[in-house]
């Protein structure tokens, strides 16, 4: 007879990029399906049994609509489904509570954020709005749920893509070495601690098969070293299969010389020679960027005008460490 | 929209334009089209600069720009330029113009040393919403008095959006003009005229309120760094102003770079509707890798299992291989379809190439593409 397994522990080899629950920050520069790969990861943890919660950053795209498009998620947590929920960090929310946090009185707080003052403190004090976002990351990684558990194992973050995408990550550390004393400074360090705790935070990069969005992802991967945080994983976004090898694609382009082929015959041709060179160029893309940050997860290129739930299910699988899924393959 | 209006080609609009500010959000290319049509219209005879805040690298390096040091560079031309051609490029370093302004509108000296010193301004600098976009157009301005150039071509800060290229300094200047901060915040204030009101009015438990919530310090510079602004800020917004004038000149274009890509397009359309909203002159979009459609429909996969030495499974992944790419082919042609009869105004394709730009070469390749001198609305 075995103890029943604490519900907080599980199997980093039958979790999503191998990663034990924690708070998750999905990075990349824009364009490079970071919502996407935040909703599939979100979904991916909660397939796997974990206490998921979505967050998603006010001011882009929310991520939540992939998995939900008629919900509209706020400052408070929505259920999507059992085990995942999703909500919405603004910086004004933010601001509000951090208020009411410092100064216990919420009709007192609510008249600071009222006040223009305030907002322009909150424009021009360095990293302040970042601060506080991530403040209450780390209050919501800290929530306690029923029976002493944490409310959530997991939080995927769905970062804002900034100009240089370690503004949310880096903030904090700047903020308290500019800063050293007074309130500020002290949530500023705590934030710090939070970030760079790889047992707490873990940070995945999103890129494209593309030589700018590699060459910005290794950049990106500087930076965050830089401020003490390491990437936890990769992921590459938007592969196109290669469905043709290097004889395959030779003896197809002999076929398309002589002029006797049908036009629709012909572009046939043509389309499979043009995926091919796509293909091979992606793959030295890919072994750049796997040469800084190690064996990265792939995700296909989706042919489709409109991302479906059942698609990003689709890409959920594909973020289970590759073990399991072989396991999984040879089961089914 | 109508569908029939008629656009005259983008080269035409070009030519008649002398500062040509290309907008999109990013990752779009922008970079390469601006720095494509600036060659073509420097071979073309023109005096053109190129100016650019953050370029991919190796694009910089085949310009022949090797450093961020806010000078202008003459850059070599593939061919021999038509009478009088020349191209220059001109890589921003937003930081660097921010202090270099300072330097130059600062009434003192010593004003000038607690500007730079300040905490809050060498953050401001870097990270603040609208200064690369306020300094590069800082930029433009000097370039455009100084009239050197016949055409100045803008590569737009890479931001979010497309809109902060119009937004970002307004934004800027609001917030450096600092009025409710600066209100009652001024020592000089709170003992002056306004005393009673900054003292016992609404504003001193509020400053006591957010000084609990911020610490000394840290409300100690914001202070000092709104009362050095003073007087400066007057200067940035006449600047501003001059520039915003620029804008609506009919020398002026605005063209809009976008991808195929859902949340490009929207933004496309909309950064269209805000220059029309701004009687703005656009002179088109351009969508970006676009997946060309096939030529001649699709083959079935009898023909294909017919070629010489092809196996069905081999005819079976090529019939996968069309497919995929006809949907993503069909996408794309509904995506420029929609935008060039939302956006009302010129849409030029450029298809995906199968290499990366990163060359003089690279660049004439999509100028091609620019210059068709057949494009109207595909409709």
């Amino acid at each position: 007879m075995f103890a029943l397994m604490p519900a907080d522990l599980h199997d980093p080899a039958t979790l999503p990029l191998g990663l034990p629950p924690r708070t998750v920050f999905v990075t990349g520069k824009g364009g490079v399906g970071k919502s996407t790969v935040a909703a599939a990861l979100a979904l991916a943890y909660r397939d796997a049994g974990v206490r998921t919660l979505l967050v998603q950053i006010a001011g882009q795209e929310p991520a939540s609509r992939l998995l939900a498009p008629r919900t509209t998620v706020g400052y408070d947590a929505v259920t999507l489904a059992p085990r995942l929920s999703a909500l919405t960090i603004d910086a004004e929310g933010a601001l509000r509570e951090y208020a009411r946090l410092r100064l216990k009185v919420r009709a007192v707080a609510d008249r600071l954020v009222g006040n223009p003052i305030f907002h322009q403190f909150a424009d021009a004090a360095p990293g302040f709005r970042e601060l506080l976002i991530m403040g209450k990351l780390w209050s919501l990684s800290n929530e306690e749920g029923s029976r002493r558990r944490r409310k959530y194992e997991t939080i995927v973050v769905d970062a804002p893509a900034t100009g240089h995408g370690t503004a949310l990550l880096g903030m904090a550390g700047t903020v308290a070495r500019m800063f050293p004393v007074g309130p500020i400074a002290n949530e500023a360090r705590q934030v710090d601690e939070f970030v760079r705790d790889p047992e707490r935070v873990g940070v995945v990069l999103v890129s494209l098969p593309e030589e700018l969005p590699v060459t910005e992802a290794i950049e990106l991967h500087g930076r965050l070293a830089e401020h003490g945080v390491s990437v936890s994983a990769t992921v590459l976004n938007g592969l196109v299969p290669q469905r043709f090898d290097a004889g395959e694609i030779a003896h197809l382009s002999g076929l398309i010389e002589p002029d006797a082929l049908e036009p629709p015959v012909r572009a046939c041709l043509q389309v499979a020679a043009r995926e091919h060179a796509r293909a091979l160029q992606q793959t030295e893309e890919r072994e750049r960027l796997e040469q800084v940050t190690g064996p990265v997860y792939t995700l296909p290129l989706m042919y489709r005008a409109q991302l479906t739930r059942a698609d990003v299910q689709q890409l959920a699988a594909l973020l289970h460490p590759v073990e399991q899924r072989d396991l999984r393959e040879s089961l089914a | 929209m109508s569908p029939r209006v008629h656009h005259p080609a983008l080269s035409e609009e070009i030519a008649r334009t002398s500062v040509l500010l290309v907008c999109g959000s990013g990752g779009v290319g922008k970079t390469s089209v601006a720095a494509a049509i600036a060659v073509e219209e420097a071979l073309r005879g023109r005096r053109v600069c190129v100016l650019t805040v953050d370029p991919a690298r190796r694009l910089a390096q085949a310009m022949g720009l090797t450093r961020l040091d806010d000078r202008e560079r003459a850059v070599a031309l593939p061919d021999r330029p038509a009478a009088g051609g020349t191209l220059t490029a001109l890589m921003l370093d937003p930081k660097r113009a921010f202090d270099r302004l300072v330097e130059e509108t600062a009434p003192d000296e010593e004003q000038r040393e607690r500007i730079l010193g300040n905490r809050i301004y060498r953050n401001l600098s870097e990270n603040a919403a609208g200064v690369q976009e306020y300094m590069a157009l800082e930029r433009l301005f000097e370039l455009d008095r100084s009239d050197r150039y016949d055409l100045l071509v803008v590569d737009t800060p890479p931001a979010a959006h497309a809109r902060d290229l119009l937004e970002g300094p307004e934004r800027m200047l609001t917030f450096l003009q600092g009025r409710s901060l600066r209100w009652f915040l001024r020592p000089g204030a709170r003992m002056g005229r306004f005393g009673l009101k900054a003292v016992g009015g609404s504003g001193g438990p509020i400053v006591s309120l957010l000084q609990r919530v911020t610490g000394a310090e840290l409300l100690r510079d914001t202070t000092e760094f709104f009362e050095n602004m003073e007087g400066m800020y007057e200067l940035f917004a006449d600047r501003l102003a001059v520039v915003q004038r620029l804008f609506s000149d009919e020398r002026t274009g605005f063209l809009v770079v976008t991808s195929p890509e859902r949340e490009s397009v929207d933004q496309a359309v909309a950064f269209e509707q805000l220059l029309a909203a701004r009687d703005y002159r656009s002179i088109g979009t351009v969508v970006n890798r676009v997946e060309p459609a096939l030529a001649g429909g699709t083959a079935s996969t009898k023909a294909l299992r017919d070629l010489p030495g092809v196996e069905p499974a081999l005819a079976g992944r090529l019939r996968e291989a069309q497919q995929d790419h006809y949907e993503l082919a069909q996408r794309d042609a509904a995506r420029v379809a929609e935008l060039s009869e939302t956006a009302g105004t010129l849409t030029v394709s450029i298809p995906r190439l199968s290499h990366v730009v990163s060359d003089i070469a690279g660049l004439r390749d999509l100028s091609a593409h620019l210059y068709v001198s057949s494009e109207t609305p595909s409709d």
